[in-house]
C-alpha cells in the first residue's frame, strides 16, 4: 500500500503540487490523469523516489520514507520500483539487451528470471531489436525496452509515465495487457500517468488533477 | 567487479580523444620520471665499473701519511700494508679490449701563489718541474709564477682519465679549490720527473704538520662531476680488522684526515650522493609535474562526467546507489592511472632507446643493465595515487548530484 500526504512541490516560485494526498492500495492498477503540465510526471517522480517533495508525507506499506537516506532509497528504487519514463532515459550507446539487463550491474545475479526475461522480451516483441544500440530506436521500440527494462526485476510497484504515448493500438494493447496480467496475477502494484481514455476499462482506480 | 571493469573499459574506448588527453599529464610526468631515474642509475653503475674494484679491507687516504704516521698506525696494525701511489698505482683503467689497461697514479701538479692555503713550494721541487721535458705543451715558467697564473702540469695517464681522447691542453682542472686550473704541459707517466717529484714531496711531507705544498697527486674530480677521492696513500688491512677501528686509528694519528679518508663503501656512496642530489631537482619536477597532471585530471574529469550526469542519473533511477556509482568511478580513475603509467613507461622506454644511442653515444645495452620490475611497479603505484587522489572529488560531484536535475540533462 502506498500512502502520499499533503505532498507539495514547487520549483522556484512555480507551485506545482498542492496538498496531493492518495492511497493505493497493493494490487491496485492505478491511472493518474490530468492537462499537460499540471504536475503528473512531477508527482510520479516523488512516488518513484527520483524526487523529494518539499513537505508531505509519503508510505511505502508502514515505512515512512526519508528521502535524506539516500542508501535506502536507492535499495527501494532497485528491489521495488520499477520505473517506465516518459523519455525512456535508455543508455545510447547501450545495445537493447544491455539496457534490460542494465540493473543486473548491481543486482545480484541470481534476482534474474530467465523465465520473466523471455516472456518480457516476447511479449514487447523485443527478439529481433536486442543486438541493436539503443539511440537508433524508434521512440515505440524505444518505449518498450524502457518497459522491459523496469518489469525485468520483478518489482512490488509499476511506475510508468504515458507508457503508451508512441505505441501502436496493438503494442499498446500488448503493453496494457501485460501490466494488468502483473497486477492481477503477481498482485503488483501499477501506476500510470495516461492522457488517453481508450484504456479505463483497465484501471482500478483514477486520480484525476483538477486543471 | 569484472563486470564494472569490463565497462570502464568500454567508456574508454568509446571515447578515446578524451581518455587520451586526461591522462597526458601523467603520461608526461611518468615519462620524466623513469628517464632520469633510469639514467642516473645507469651513470652509477657505469661510473662505479668504470674506476675501480675497491678493496673493501683498505683506507684510501687523499693525503700522505708523515712516515711518523705511518710508523704509528703499523704499530696498531702490524699487518697493514701502506702503499705509496709509485708502487700500487690509484686506479687501473680498463679498456673495452682489455689490452691497453693503464694505471692512473693522478698527478696532477699546480703552480698557485696562494700563500694562504699553501706554502710556497721548495725551490728544488719548483726547479724540478720547470727545468723537466714534458710529452706536450710546456713546463712553468717565470712569467707564470710572477703572474699567479693558475696552470697545471697533469701525468699522461691521468689527462686520459680525465679527458679522454680529446687534447687535454688548454682544458680545465680543479685543486679542490673553486678556482680552476689550465692544463700547459702532459708529463709521460715514466718520466723522471715524477719519481723526483714525489721524493721532494715525501720530503716535505716528513715534517710534520705542515701542509703538502702546490698539492701534487691529490685529484678531486670535480672537474669530470663527481667527488671523487684520490689518494696517495692506500693503507690495506688483513681481513680480519675491522674497518671501523682501522678508520678511528686513522683518524686518531691525525683528526682533518677524516676529510679525505675513504672505505670502499664511502667511495660508492659519494658518487651516489653527488647522482642523488641532481636527481632531488629532477624529483621535485616530477612531483609538481604529477601534481600539475593531477589537477588537470580533476578539471577533465568535471567536464566528462557533466557530459555523462545523464548516464549517471540513468543508473541512479533504476536503483544503482552512490556508493556503487562512486565506485565504478574509483574503477574507471584507476584505470586511467594504470593505462596513462602504461603509456608513459612505453614512451620513456621508446625514448631511451633512440636518444640513448644518438645523444649520449652509448649503445642501449648500457643502460638496459640497470633495468629492473621498479622501473615498472613503481611508475604504476605513483600513477594510480595521483589519479585515485585528484579523481575522487570529480566524481564524488558527479554522485552527489540530483537525479531528476540530472535527467532533465537531456
Ligand atoms: N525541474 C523542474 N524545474 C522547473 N520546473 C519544472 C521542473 N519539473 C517540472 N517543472 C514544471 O512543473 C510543471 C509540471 O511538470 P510535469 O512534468 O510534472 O507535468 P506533466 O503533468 O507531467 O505534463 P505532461 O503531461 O506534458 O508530461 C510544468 O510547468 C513544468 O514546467
Ligand atoms: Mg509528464
Amino acid at each position: 500500500m502506498i500512502v502520499a500526504n499533503e505532498i507539495n512541490k514547487s520549483f522556484n516560485s512555480n507551485k506545482v503540487l498542492c496538498d496531493i494526498s492518495l492511497t493505493i492500495n497493493r494490487g491496485t492498477f492505478f491511472a493518474i490523469k490530468g492537462p499537460s503540465g499540471c504536475g503528473k510526471s512531477t508527482l510520479l517522480n516523488i512516488l518513484g523516489l527520483l524526487d523529494t517533495p518539499d513537505s508531505g508525507k509519503l508510505y511505502f506499506d508502514d515505512e515512512l520514507i526519508n528521502f535524506k537516506n539516500r542508501t535506502r532509497t536507492a535499495y527501494l528504487r532497485s528491489r521495488e520500483i520499477g520505473f517506465i519514463f516518459q523519455a525512456y532515459n535508455l543508455m545510447p550507446k547501450l545495445t537493447v539487451f544491455d539496457n534490460i539487463l542494465l540493473p543486473f550491474l548491481y543486482l545480484k545475479k541470481s534476482l534474474f528470471n530467465q523465465n520473466l526475461y523471455d516472456t518480457l522480451i516476447e511479449r514487447l516483441s523485443l527478439t529481433r531489436l536486442l543486438t541493436k544500440p539503443a539511440d537508433v530506436l524508434s521512440g515505440g521500440e524505444k518505449q518498450r525496452v524502457a518497459a522491459a527494462r523496469a518489469l525485468i526485476t520483478n518489482p512490488n510497484i509499476v511506475i510508468c509515465d504515458e507508457p503508451t504515448g508512441n505505441l501502436d493500438l496493438a503494442n499498446a494493447r500488448f503493453l496494457m495487457s501485460l501490466l494488468k496480467e502483473i497486477s492481477i496475477e503477481a498482485s503488483k502494484t501499477v501506476i500510470m500517468v495516461t492522457h488517453s481514455n481508450d484504456f479505463d476499462s483497465f484501471f482500478d482506480d483514477t486520480f484525476v488533477f483538477e486543471g | 567487479m569484472l563486470n564494472i571493469l569490463l565497462n570502464s573499459l568500454k567508456t574508454f574506448s568509446s571515447h578515446k580523444m578524451r581518455t587520451m588527453l586526461t591522462v597526458l599529464g601523467i603520461i608526461l610526468a611518468i615519462a620524466v620520471y623513469l628517464i632520469s631515474g633510469i639514467y642516473s642509475e645507469a651513470i652509477i653503475k657505469t661510473q662505479s665499473d668504470k674506476y675501480i674494484e675497491f678493496d673493501p679491507h683498505s683506507l684510501y687516504i687523499s693525503d700522505n701519511l708523515y712516515s711518523t704516521s705511518v710508523d704509528r698506525l703499523k704499530q696498531s696494525f702490524p699487518d697493514a700494508h701502506v702503499s705509496a701511489f709509485q708502487e700500487s698505482p690509484l686506479y687501473r683503467i680498463h679498456t673495452p679490449d682489455e689490452k691497453n689497461n693503464f694505471d692512473v697514479y693522478g698527478v696532477l701538479v699546480g703552480v698557485s701563489l696562494d700563500f694562504e692555503r699553501f706554502p710556497i713550494p721548495s725551490l728544488d721541487a719548483l726547479d724540478c718541474i720547470k727545468n723537466s721535458t714534458l710529452l706536450y705543451g710546456r713546463s712553468f715558467n717565470n712569467q707564470d709564477f710572477s703572474l699567479n697564473k693558475k696552470v697545471a702540469v697533469i701525468n699522461l695517464s691521468m689527462a686520459k682519465l680525465l679527458f679522454g681522447d680529446t687534447n687535454p691542453l688548454g682544458q680545465y682542472v680543479n685543486f679542490d679549490e673553486p678556482s680552476q686550473y689550465m692544463i700547459i704541459g702532459i708529463l709521460s707517466d715514466s718520466s723522471d720527473t715524477l719519481r723526483m717529484l714525489e721524493r721532494f714531496n715525501n720530503d716535505i711531507a716528513g715534517i710534520e704538520d705542515m701542509t703538502v705544498p702546490f698539492m701534487p697527486f691529490y685529484v678531486p674530480l670535480t672537474s669530470i662531476g663527481y667527488k671523487y677521492p684520490a689518494g696517495k696513500t692506500i693503507v690495506t688491512f688483513k681481513p680480519d680488522v675491522d674497518m671501523f677501528d682501522a678508520y678511528n686509528a686513522v683518524l686518531s694519528l691525525n683528526y682533518s684526515y677524516k676529510n679525505y679518508t675513504y672505505t670502499a663503501d664511502s667511495v660508492l656512496t659519494s658518487l651516489e650522493d653527488s647522482v642523488a642530489e641532481s636527481n632531488q631537482i629532477i624529483n621535485l619536477l616530477v612531483l609538481v609535474m604529477l601534481l600539475m597532471s593531477g589537477m588537470s585530471l580533476s578539471i577533465i574529469l568535471i567536464f566528462s562526467f557533466k557530459e555523462r550526469l545523464p548516464e549517471i542519473g540513468i543508473k541512479k533511477a533504476i536503483g544503482a546507489n552512490d556508493a556503487f556509482i562512486l565506485f565504478q568511478f574509483f574503477i574507471e580513475n584507476a584505470v586511467l592511472g594504470i593505462v596513462g603509467a602504461l603509456f608513459g613507461i612505453v614512451l620513456s622506454f621508446f625514448i631511451i632507446i633512440i636518444a640513448t644511442p644518438l645523444i649520449l653515444h652509448v649503445p642501449v645495452s648500457s643502460i638496459l643493465g640497470v633495468l629492473t620490475w621498479n622501473n615498472v611497479t613503481i611508475p604504476i603505484l605513483l600513477s594510480l595515487s595521483v589519479s585515485m587522489a585528484f579523481g575522487y572529488f570529480p566524481s564524488l560531484w558527479a554522485v552527489k548530484q540530483n537525479i531528476m536535475s540530472v535527467l532533465r540533462y537531456e
